[in-house]
């Protein structure tokens, strides 16, 4: 009798434990979801921004035609881009070609100055950046994701109830967002 | 390093449950306290001796229950009263608004409160607020209801570029990401009522006694005027009361650890990347006018920087650590520093304050590095001097002609110093133009002028002054003040040689102000 009620009480103990790994996971897979559409929501934000953005340049840097083509095309890439993986692929190759966009409007003045240019300039500065806070935390969630699906006892239920480890977000050029360095 | 970021942010604080505990114990105790007293006069009015027991008066069990009943009911009804439409008032009181998005600069302020918004996970809305005075400060609010908000005053918005911007939001984020903001909004009101209380009572007091009594008198020898009494005592109580609270809600910072603003200074490098621009956003801030004297400044937790000049701040020892919210900036700086590998090792040990505005100053703009040397037009001017460095930057400050008066002035950080006559004589001369950023710095300052409730500088002479650059007399630091009531532009000013120092912009914004009071003095 004694025997058997112990028993029962580790069966208990162990569904018990189960349940709440596995309520746990949910959770975490749900967030890393979350996450990822708050980095979906500012990527069509960029994307909308660009057509108005190489409109704008067109008419001060004429010479451009191939910087302004690739933005086109890139951005084109990345709005067809389905899958997480070809997403993040496009996103990194539109990011770099704004890039050297912005490097090139360096050398023309007029442009710098235009007042509709300036505005865009800044809506694409705070939508970068909102791209980056939004990795960070997804790159956050996924991270606390993939412990909880490769460490024991997670493991196994991640094993018997289909939880995978989620992908990174990463960027391309490490250099992207590094802490400036001061020397003396 | 002894603040790392994970170190911080492990560093949890139950400051909230402490004060409201504490304050219950309060209630319960002074209303024991109370319910003895009238126990004890009731007793003794008593004229039949014979009707009484033992000498004094016992209170039993059942009414100590019911006090400690009644004191949680007053706690209640406290806690209901400081969190009812807590933000708003606050707000209010500091006559804030929120933030246009037709501005180019409050849109921008908009925009790095959303990205703030975005790196907590899109957890929390935050509200962009603006306050509408040229002194410089940020805070950020939360209630229980979870509404935040991020403030920030115009002279912050005029004066920090978009990085340093992005660091302090950054920093009131991270009070709002990591739950302090919720204890420190709740506890400063917690104690903000007992301000109050203290004012109506005081009013109160003043008015009863002004009906004619002003003795103290119980018992039965003058029972006409007995109710006067009593009341005028009842509100005497309720002013001793109050004070005390209120020399506690002083004391209330106690409750308010300083290491949550390192905590938030490392959430704000962690999320921008970037502990330089906090450093050089702090390093401004903490050279300006930080509010003190406006309408808010009593609930100096909530600010990044606290508005009053408190000598004891730049304390690193146990009472300044017990009796303030902030820790010094140099201390700041100096960590952020670090954060930055900006320096040695053991840099928050070796930095000497100067040392630590230079280095936050020079590491700014590394091509505004060879002009240090020389002037706009190229001019070699040699090492640098000791006489006549710019206060700010410490470069040679350069020979100018201002409105046909001789002045030196800083190329770098565009700041002039003026003998103090000499200020009278460009101030009169009228052939400036102005334009518009100088005449919304002014209006600014004409606004603010009629809500400043006292002029901030009078009360403490700041270890944290300027040296003169003119004396180099360290003993005998510039003292910061306003022009004058009329013309509350801050400058600086050296008690022995009478110069003036102007930080950019300030000149200007005095001769329109000026100009704006005396429209017709000259035709020029």
């Amino acid at each position: 009798m004694v025997t058997l009620l112990v028993i029962l009480g580790i069966v208990v103990v162990l569904v018990l434990v189960v349940i709440g790994a596995y309520n746990g996971l949910v959770q975490l897979r749900v967030s890393v979801q979350n996450a990822w559409s708050q980095i979906d929501v500012q990527l069509k934000r960029r994307h909308d921004l660009i057509p108005n953005l190489v409109e704008t340049a067109k008419g001060y840097m004429a010479h451009e035609r191939g910087t302004l083509e690739s933005v086109t095309k890139a951005r084109q890439m990345a709005v067809d881009a389905s899958s997480i993986k070809d997403k993040l692929a496009a996103e990194n190759v539109l990011t770099s070609t704004l890039r050297s966009l912005m490097a090139v409007s360096e050398n023309y003045p007029n442009l710098k100055a235009d007042q509709t240019m300036m505005r865009l300039q800044e809506e694409l500065t705070t939508t970068e950046n909102k791209i980056g806070f939004a990795r960070q935390y997804y790159n956050d969630e996924v991270n606390r994701l993939n412990t909880a699906v490769q460490s024991f006892p997670g493991n196994i239920i991640a094993g018997q109830f289909g939880f995978k480890a989620a992908e990174f977000f990463q960027v391309e050029a490490p250099e992207d967002r590094q802490a400036p360095q001061v020397k003396f | 390093m002894p603040f790392s970021f994970t170190q911080i942010e492990q560093e949890k604080s139950s400051t909230i449950h402490v004060s409201v505990a504490f304050l219950l114990f309060f209630y319960f105790f002074s209303a024991l306290v109370l319910v003895y007293a009238c126990n004890a006069y009731f007793y003794f009015s008593t004229s039949d001796v014979l009707l009484r027991g033992s000498a004094w008066p016992s209170l039993s069990w059942e009414t100590i229950g019911w006090t400690f009943l009644g004191a949680l009911g007053a706690g209640f009804v406290h806690w209901q009263y400081s969190q009812n439409a807590l933000i708003d008032s606050v707000v209010q009181m500091m006559s804030g608004r929120i933030a246009d998005r037709e501005v180019d600069e409050e849109r921008v302020f908009r925009n790095v409160v959303d990205e703030a918004a975005v790196a907590t996970g899109g957890k929390y809305r935050i509200e962009p607020y603006i306050i509408p005075t040229a002194a410089m400060n940020a805070f950020a609010l939360q209630d229980f209801q979870g509404r935040c908000v991020i403030g920030v005053t115009e002279g912050l918005l005029k004066r920090l570029n978009r990085e340093q911007l992005e660091a302090v939001i950054g920093h009131e984020a991270g009070h709002i990401a990591s739950g302090d903001c919720v204890e420190t909004t709740t506890t400063s009101a917690l104690f903000k009522t007992f301000d109050n209380i203290c004012d109506i009572s005081l009013r109160l007091l003043t008015s009863s006694s002004r009906l004619g009594f002003f003795g103290v008198s119980i018992g039965d020898r003058d029972r006409r005027r007995g109710n006067d009494g009593r009341l005028v005592l009842f509100f005497l109580f309720l002013f001793i009361l109050a004070s005390i609270l209120r020399l506690i809600g002083v004391l209330g910072a106690m409750f308010i650890s300083r290491q949550r603003e390192y905590r938030a200074d490392a959430i704000s490098a962690r999320l921008t990347r970037n502990p330089l621009a906090l450093a050089e956003a702090l390093h401004i801030i903490d050279t300006r006018w930080k509010g003190g004297g406006m309408p808010g400044e009593n609930m100096e937790a909530i600010f990044i920087s606290n508005p009053r000049r408190s000598a004891l701040e730049g304390g690193e020892n146990f009472i300044a650590d017990l009796f303030t919210t902030h820790p010094p900036t140099e201390k700041r700086i100096a960590v952020l520093l670090g954060m930055a590998h900006a320096g040695e090792k053991d840099l928050e040990a070796a930095l000497t304050k100067a040392q630590t505005r230079f280095d936050t100053l020079y590491a700014k703009p590394p091509e505004a590095q060879p002009q240090a040397m020389s002037r706009k037009s190229g001019q070699w001017l040699g090492p640098v001097t000791e006489k006549d460095q710019c206060p700010r930057c410490h470069c040679a400050l350069g020979p100018e002609l201002y409105e046909g008066v001789g002045v030196l002035t800083c190329t770098m950080c565009g700041g002039y110093l003026i003998k103090e006559p000499d200020v009278l004589q460009i101030v009169h001369t009228r052939e400036k133009v102005f334009d518009g950023r100088i005449a919304d710095m002014g209006q600014l300052i004409r606004r603010q002028a009629r809500v400043l409730q006292r002029n901030p500088f009078d009360a403490v002479y700041d270890e944290k002054s300027i040296v003169c650059p003119s004396c180099l007399d360290d003993g005998k630091r510039m003292r910061r003040r306003f022009v004058s009531p009329q013309f509350p532009v801050e400058v600086d000013k050296c008690p022995s040689c009478a110069r003036v120092w102007f930080d950019k912009d300030e000149i200007e914004v005095l001769q329109y102000l000026y100009e704006l009071d005396h429209p017709q003095v000259s035709p020029a």
